[in-house]
């Protein structure tokens, strides 16, 4: 591959970047050889914006992965998309719209990507290799908690409430772990709690709502994944690294380690928010950082929680 | 955080690059004890780096505000090295006010840091720039051991002396300004300090 050999820190990084597609994709049921996040919740929004952005180096995964998607779509978040789109970075926005013109094309009108800007179908034919079945597997649980409840807020937060060991929901963490906005998150518990299956308390001026019957309702909803990224501020952490891999050898090294450092406080904001462990990162030199970022994606990439570095 | 000479060299390279990867040029003009440090006329460490001047196109402004691009390069090598923000500041800003001394310009010393450029006080103005400071905090100050260290003249002195008069012309700042003169063995003849 050309560049491999100039900069083999990025061209690292790109092949574990689709490797960690492939999987998730594969998750999903997209016909792939590797699979490795049987244990882990994929977040099918976020994968979709992830994969625009990967989808000019490999167009054998934007193919897959949208036939996957028109499969799919009635179990998609087309706002939930909005949102996430919302928070991207310029290219990302810009891949993904070239990215849902084609989606939009083939769909006909049954479903709709949000499209921020105007942009061409890419030539694409269906392969047909993607298969929907059931939702049973551990990895397809926002699918799942979707075709029970309906494609919504409440299901997505029943994906965290129900799969995360956490002492109590505040709307504020559940915004933070969802990507829903508060107010939405707040009526959500509200509902919930109405509905018998959270219990509320005061917590000085907030509000606390505690699970209740969580044996049953998992009799009910099925077997969760043990692992849940919050994967849309993990995309974008990638991404942002991504960029800088393959510019290095024309920037200066402070500019690069800066905008690392910038893009991993980012993260880690992010993670903390989200309850979830935050990664160290090395800033002395530029090649520290580079060999780290390959190591997180190739771990990602093999379903190691471990590649963000927390052991 | 103290920097020494060799540590400040590179900081200040870590801004430059920062500027010329941000497509930026900027020249400034520093004085004190980091330019006294760059310079290789003192050897104590030091916290900082004062700007007294932003030159732009030709002509020199205060350096308060100090450039946004400047500023955020400064911040960003301060959190990726772990220093204090203003590391390099613009403080001295005021000095300019009242104008540096005559041929200031063209005794300064220029060093190129890539997209940073800094014109460094030659040793004649910082015996100016001390000389005010020390007056200001007394001859036991760290501003005086510099002067000391300059082993100015006398006549170096009294040209000093009178840019800080334009500085303060106060009649407050003159008879501390006497005592200073004194501490380094110079006195004043015949009014030559008097307004």
């Amino acid at each position: 591959m050309p560049g491999s050999t100039a900069n083999p820190a990025s061209h690292l990084f790109d092949e574990a970047l689709l490797a960690l597609a492939w999987s998730l994709w594969t998750e999903l049921g997209v016909a792939g050889v590797a699979r490795h996040h049987g244990t882990w919740a994929v977040d099918p929004e976020a994968l979709l914006i992830f994969t625009a952005s990967l989808a000019e180096r490999d167009p054998r995964l934007r193919d897959e992965s949208l036939d996957a998607a028109l499969h799919l779509a009635p179990y998609l978040s087309m706002g939930r998309m909005k949102l996430l789109l919302a928070q991207a970075d310029p290219p990302t926005v810009d891949a993904f719209a070239d990215y849902a013109a084609t989606f939009n094309a083939a769909a006909r009108g049954e479903a709709r990507f949000p499209q921020t800007q105007a942009a061409e179908p890419l030539p694409f034919r269906r392969t047909g290799k993607s298969k929907l079945g059931t939702f049973q597997a551990p990895s397809q649980v926002f699918l799942r908690l979707r075709a029970l409840f309906g494609v919504g807020a409440r299901a997505d937060a029943l994906v965290v409430i129900l799969g995360l060991p956490h002492p109590g929901w505040f709307a504020a963490d559940l915004a933070a772990r969802t990507g829903l906005a508060k107010r939405v998150a707040s009526t959500v518990l509200q509902d919930l709690a109405r509905g018998g299956l959270l219990e509320v308390a005061a917590v000085g001026n907030r509000l606390r709502y505690d699970l209740l019957h969580r044996p049953e309702t998992l009799a009910l909803t099925g077997a969760f994944p043990s692992i849940q990224p919050s994967w849309s501020p993990l995309f974008r952490f990638l991404i942002t690294l991504q960029a800088l891999l393959q510019r290095a050898p024309s920037r200066k090294e402070v500019a690069l380690l800066v905008d690392a450092q910038r893009a991993l406080q980012l993260f880690q904001t992010e993670q903390t928010r989200c309850g979830l462990p935050q990664p160290r990162l090395p800033l002395n030199t530029w090649p520290e950082v580079a060999a780290w970022s390959v190591a997180l994606a190739e771990g990602l990439a093999r379903g190691q929680w471990e590649g963000l570095g927390v052991g | 955080m103290d920097l020494t000479h060799l540590r400040l060299d590179e900081l200040l390279h870590l801004v430059g690059d920062l500027l010329t990867d941000r497509g930026a040029v900027v020249e400034a003009v520093a004085i004190g004890g980091g330019s006294l440090l760059l310079l290789g006329l003192i050897e104590r460490p030091t916290r900082d780096l004062d700007l007294v001047a932003i030159l732009e196109q030709g002509l020199l402004r205060r350096a308060e505000p100090m450039p946004s691009l400047l500023r955020q390069a400064v911040e960003d090598v301060a959190r990726l090295r772990g220093l204090d923000e203003h590391w390099i500041n613009a403080a001295p800003s005021s000095l300019l006010d009242q104008g540096l001394p005559e041929g200031f310009m063209a005794r300064a010393q220029r060093r190129d840091y890539g997209g940073l450029i800094l014109h460094l006080a030659s040793r004649v103005d910082q015996i100016a720039f001390k000389l005010y400071a020390a007056v200001g905090q007394g001859p036991l100050s760290k501003h005086a051991a510099d002067l000391q260290r300059l082993e100015p003249t006398a006549g170096e002195l009294l040209k000093a002396a009178a840019w800080t008069r334009i500085q303060d012309p106060s009649d407050g700042f003159q008879s501390v300004l006497v005592e200073v003169l004194a501490h380094f063995g110079v006195q004043e003849e015949g009014g030559s300090l008097a307004r």
